[in-house]
């Protein structure tokens, strides 16, 4: 088999070529020296260097490959199209292929400044946790796998070599740098360009890093964290500021990585994605701050006039239309005006509490204010608890009215089965089994059925005015759930990265074959592919699953048809989304 | 580069081209009339008669209609519609093998005239590749052979999944593939 040859598309000159030979031979530069005792100098001098040790650990030892030479007749700008010919000059490991006798082919690839934060990558590493759940190879395949004698049983290269190969590959310009500057130089380099990294980062970074600093914050988030998150199920806001609060902890445990630039591709971009969710979040609440202080007593107004009638008066004026022969629809008047004057007295209880707050709205909206300061999420999460406390009437009527209609429906369904042919619901067998009844069984039975008949549409209209109001409430529920989940979990910068440029978050790679411009052979380019929107946005894919699962409506009308309780998507279900993929990195 | 033809009287459509280095197994997008009467059957066409149809009726329409923003904005939508699916055709697949670094599968559209304008590619390194094999499904009404990449901890990849070749091609492709990639020669007994 012809031997491969990852070679730097950006190097044209003679020398002696270095690199590494396995898992396949990848050349990282070309050393110019007068000979190969000279060349091999100059990587010894390198194995010494300070910055080598880690480029070992993830790439393995370079060495002198062998000596390459372009063609004396070829233009300069043509080199980049023809292949370098590359002789065997005995290297030191002894385990070099011999380019001399065994056919060799030449594959480019480019090689990236460390600095310029490009990079080869292929598509596992960049899955998160949810994407490769999502993603994984069902059970049934997996025994199908195993039990298929047909198969070709692929010995399997250790995961580890094709990220050596991408290690390598991303790795070839930084050992180009060190063999060039001999060590000591490229050192202050590295520094330099490092803190023209950004300097907005390096700042927050280093200030972070103050150790004292930094274990006085630790501490405070994490007994912030451990608080809210026992109290998470009471308050939305308080579920916000747990998972605020813990995405600053992974920023502040991430930040030294960062700074030291030992972090994968995924860290890196989760971590930068966390600090420009945060920023963006605050910059929105402190707008939103804005606004509300601009326009506080407008708000007030509307907020007083607005609740009282859409919560309190217009539900009264409702539950009054329903006893009056709504649309002459004759109702049980006895039952029908023990229903409204029931409600009507509780919408009145709650009109006297909220008269007691009205006096504290500015109060109220000067505790948003402070709150947007922390991010609009903290706002929406505010509106969340606000909406809940302001429609408890509402909730409380809903489940009074929804409780006696499922168990009046239930009424209606078992005494039907008695009406009907005599038959009744089996517990044991959880079935519809036929039954002996005594004749006065039969004769009471029918009565209450006549009974429950005649009354039940009067209980049905007005649990259906309750569970339209209950299902409105959850629409907005779960409006703002969405909306605060999108903003906790936005890929900002993933999104902006891949449009700035595409080279720094790389998905795959792919053979990219083309035509050389003065050659009539092929040259095959490395090429790297960005993340592609489905993996970027893998987490709204389960989050959106999620909600749909939830408020579907065929589920809802379900619910509203038996009299089940509607309840909003548990918290934990949604929040957590991606801070699971965080914890397990 | 030799190019070859493993199949040239019942599939001239599959070819075989040695590059330095790898191999590429080509099927365009055209067939042989199934009669046998030798009639090529163009999958992918520079012009059809459905063609002429759209500026006559659009000059049919410009007189009578109201052009308003909505309607030129539709007229736009469709036209830029019926340009993208003419411009997308599948001018040829391949599946093109890196020994021993990996597959390519590739997929190239465009219009017949011109180079392609769109091309997919999608590499599975051997260290990811678990197996390559001949499966079938369901299409529409038909149950059609297709080529199929299993790679590790995710379910797989379809190769030449337009075209969908029939089984004498898939076959030449399969075998490709298992000598030059797993080493394993089907043509004897232990294969």
């Amino acid at each position: 088999m012809d031997t491969t040859i990852f070679w730097p598309s950006d190097v044209s000159y003679d020398g002696f070529c270095y690199g590494w030979i396995l898992p396949a031979v990848c050349v990282a530069g070309v050393l110019v020296a007068d000979s190969i005792a000279q060349a091999n100098s100059v990587l010894d001098h390198v194995y010494l260097s300070k910055h080598y040790l880690s480029l070992e650990n993830l790439c393995g030892r370079p060495a002198i490959l062998g000596r390459c030479t372009f063609r004396q007749s070829m233009d300069v700008r043509d080199r980049d199209c023809f292949p370098p010919d590359i002789e065997d000059c005995g290297g030191s490991l002894g385990r070099l292929p011999n380019f001399n006798s065994r056919p060799y082919h030449v594959i480019y690839y480019r090689r990236h400044e460390a600095t310029s934060m490009r990079f080869y990558s292929m598509d596992d590493p960049w899955l998160t946790t949810i994407g490769r759940r999502t993603l994984a190879r069902p059970p049934f395949h997996e025994s199908f796998m195993e039990h298929d004698f047909t198969g070709t049983r692929n010995v399997p290269l250790t995961p580890g070599k094709s990220i050596t190969l991408i290690n390598q590959w991303n790795s070839a310009k930084q050992l180009h740098h060190l063999v060039e500057t001999s060590g000591m130089k490229f050192h202050l380099n590295s520094t330099s360009q490092s803190s023209r990294i950004s300097s907005i980062g390096s700042l927050l970074l280093t200030f972070m890093q103050s150790s004292q600093c930094l274990q006085r914050i630790s501490g405070v988030l994490h007994s912030i964290a451990v608080l809210s998150m026992r109290l998470g199920f009471v308050s939305t806001a308080v579920q916000q500021l747990d998972v605020r609060t813990r995405n600053f902890i992974r920023i502040l445990a991430a930040s030294h990585n960062i700074r030291s630039q030992r972090v994968s591709p995924s860290q890196y971009i989760e971590f930068y994605n966390g600090v420009w969710i945060i920023l963006n979040d605050i910059i929105i609440g402190v707008a939103f701050r804005r606004f509300l202080r601009d326009n506080r007593v407008l708000l007030a107004e509307m907020i007083v006039r607005g609740l009282e009638v859409v919560t309190v008066g217009w539900i009264q004026n409702t539950l009054v239309w329903l006893d009056s022969w709504p649309a002459g629809l004759k109702l049980n008047t006895e039952l029908s005006r023990f229903y409204a004057y029931s409600f009507i007295g509780m919408m009145g209880l709650w009109k006297r509490l909220f008269g007691l707050w009205l006096p504290m709205i500015p109060v109220t909206i000067g505790v948003v204010e402070i709150a947007s300061c922390f991010g609009v999420t903290m706002v929406l999460s505010l509106l969340s608890d606000f909406l809940c406390l302001l429609t408890v009437h509402i909730h409380l009527c809903y489940v009074v009215s929804s409780t006696i209609y499922h168990h009046v429906l239930r009424l209606v369904g078992s005494l039907w089965n008695l009406f009907r042919a005599g038959k009744r619901y089996n517990v044991l067998r959880n079935r519809t089994d036929s039954w002996d009844y005594d004749v006065d069984q039969l004769l009471l039975g029918t009565i209450l059925f006549t009974l429950v008949a005649h009354l039940f549409p009067t209980i049905m209209v007005y649990y259906a005015l309750f569970a339209l109001l209950r299902l409105s409430i959850i629409i907005l529920h779960a409006s703002l759930e969405t909306i605060l989940a999108f903003m906790n979990h936005f890929p900002l910068f993933a999104l902006m990265l891949r449009a700035k440029d595409s080279q720094r978050s790389p998905g795959r790679i792919s053979m990219l074959n083309m035509l050389g411009e003065n050659t009539d052979g092929r040259v095959v380019m490395v090429e790297s592919h960005p993340l592609p929107f489905s993996v970027i946005f893998v987490q709204y894919v389960e989050l959106w699953y999620r909600l749909a699962e939830h408020y579907h409506p065929s589920r809802l009308a379900r619910y509203i048809f038996i009299g089940q309780l509607i309840t909003v998507i548990p918290r934990d279900s949604i929040h957590y989304l991606s801070n699971k993929s965080l914890d397990n990195a | 580069m030799r190019q070859t033809r493993p199949l040239p009287d019942t599939h001239p459509e599959f070819s075989f081209i040695e590059w330095p280095g790898f191999c590429e197994y080509r099927v365009e997008n055209w067939r042989l009339a199934r009669d046998g009467s030798g009639r090529i059957i163009r999958g992918a066409v520079t012009w059809t008669w459905a063609d002429p149809i759209v500026p006559v009726i659009l000059s049919l329409l410009w007189p009578r209609v109201r052009w308003g923003l909505l309607t030129g904005t539709l007229a736009v939508v469709l036209i830029a519609v019926f340009v993208w699916f003419r411009c997308s055709q599948v001018l040829h697949e391949s599946v093109l093998l890196f020994p021993p670094h990996g597959i390519q599968f590739e997929c190239h559209r465009g219009f017949p005239l011109f180079s392609p304008f769109f091309v997919s590619r999608n590499f599975i390194h051997m260290s990811t590749l678990e197996d390559f094999v001949i499966h079938e499904g369901l299409r529409r009404w038909d149950v059609r052979y297709f080529l199929a990449a299993f790679k590790r901890s995710v379910t797989g990849e379809l190769s030449i999944k337009n075209l969908l070749p029939h089984f004498a091609v898939l076959l030449e492709v399969y075998q490709g593939a298992q000598r030059t990639m797993f080493r394993r020669d089907l043509d004897t007994p232990e294969g």
